[in-house]
């Protein structure tokens, strides 16, 4: 029966601080990432739900420069789209 | 003012299709046109959201605004500018710190090594007959590709900070999966005397590839200019070609690692006289190239 050979404890303890250090690596470039993705969205939804509100019943809601703001919501919200599409394209023409 | 918006738009939409019909160009060519061209489409709409405000178009103030806050961040990610705000996230803008992605690619080599040193403890080739090995080599060599797509795509600015780590994790987890297919019951006995006496040997260079690393990583720390250095691909680049020994070292085997030696001894005494880092003694020359 094959037997597996034992690690050393450096090795071992080498390669328990190389995970534990990707893994936090990991955890924290994903709290950048979500907080950077939650403040846009949020910014980005409150412009656009705003100033659509102003635009369309100002006795509702008064906000100066109405259209401005939601479109500029509008583009923070959905800019990144149009972003990932150009960059899909310039990537799909790079690799012919 | 009119005229030239909207010539410039459907001339950029033009050339993205013309570009899209695979021309006999060489990969420069189309690098830098499909970015021109994109730069036109940028510019295009910003002036047909301009023409939109000076002709008084219905809607003005939100199909000229929301055109020009498009084009404006399509140009912004164009030149570089990475954020949530215009497009996928840039490491080198937005990493808080400066060196992280540097360290998750060098995970990634290191995973790749575990991966290579795995197939070459194998032994030779006419050794290698058990479908398990043959497996891992060619999972290897896929992993291998990957990580070369990642860091290319990393110099690129494709993917971001967060990507990278999920790649990496990916990776990590790849390399357990494949390391417990080709020995589910632990290595084999011939495996294990064969490794035995490469240890020493194997140790030694892979110990110096380490100190290399280390000492990159150190002297990068140390003088954040030696980033921007390193990050160069300048041919002739001595921390360039420092990493790719350490990289090779990491990968190679035991004759290819001794062919190099003569090269990492001669770089390493150029850069130890030129800047000092490597021994720790102090900034000594900077403005090494």
């Amino acid at each position: 029966m094959a037997q597996s050979k034992p690690k050393s404890k450096v090795a071992e303890t080498r390669e328990e601080i190389e995970v534990r250090a990707l893994l936090r690596n990991e955890r924290l470039a994903a709290w950048s990432d979500y907080i950077g993705f939650v403040t846009a969205k949020v910014t980005g939804a409150a412009g656009l739900i705003g100033g659509t509100v102003a635009l369309l019943d100002p006795g509702v809601l008064n906000v100066p420069h109405a259209p401005q703001v939601a479109a500029i919501g509008a583009a923070i919200l959905g800019g990144k789209g149009l972003v990932s599409v150009v960059k899909r394209l310039i990537k799909a023409i790079d690799e012919q | 003012m009119t005229y030239t918006a909207f010539t410039l738009l459907v001339v950029s939409v033009l050339g993205v299709l013309a570009l899209a019909a695979r021309p006999r160009l060489s990969h420069r060519s189309r690098y830098f046109l499909i970015r021109i061209d994109m730069a036109g489409f940028a510019a295009s709409l910003i002036l047909v959201g301009v023409c939109f405000y000076e002709r008084g178009w219905p809607g003005a103030p939100l199909v000229g605004t929301l055109a020009i806050a498009l084009g404006v961040q399509l140009l912004l990610w164009l030149v570089g500018v990475r954020s949530e705000w215009v497009g996928d996230r840039h490491p080198r803008l937005t990493a808080p710190e400066p060196h992280e992605e540097e360290t998750t690619l060098t995970h990634l080599l290191r995973i790749y090594r575990i991966l290579r040193s795995l197939r070459e403890a194998a032994g030779p080739p006419e050794r290698r007959q058990s479908e398990a090995l043959r497996c891992l080599e060619e999972v290897a060599m896929r992993l291998h590709k990957l990580a070369s797509e990642v860091d290319a795509q990393l110099s690129e600015g494709i993917v971001g900070r967060g990507e990278i780590s999920s790649i990496a994790k990916h990776l990590h987890e790849e390399a357990i999966r494949i390391r417990l297919q080709a020995w589910p019951e632990g290595p084999p006995e011939a495996y294990l005397e064969q490794e035995q006496r490469r240890t020493d040997l194997i140790r030694k260079y892979r110990e110096e590839a380490g100190k290399i690393d280390e000492a990159i990583v150190r002297g990068m720390m140390k003088y954040p200019e030696l980033e921007d250095l390193y990050l160069s691909s300048k041919e002739g680049n001595p921390f360039r070609r420092l990493a790719d020994i350490a990289s090779l070292l990491g990968v190679a085997s035991l004759p290819q690692a001794m062919e190099l030696i003569p090269e990492i001894e001669s770089t390493l005494v150029f850069l130890t006289k030129h800047t000092g880092f490597l021994d720790g003694t102090g900034p000594g020359k900077r403005g090494v190239d």
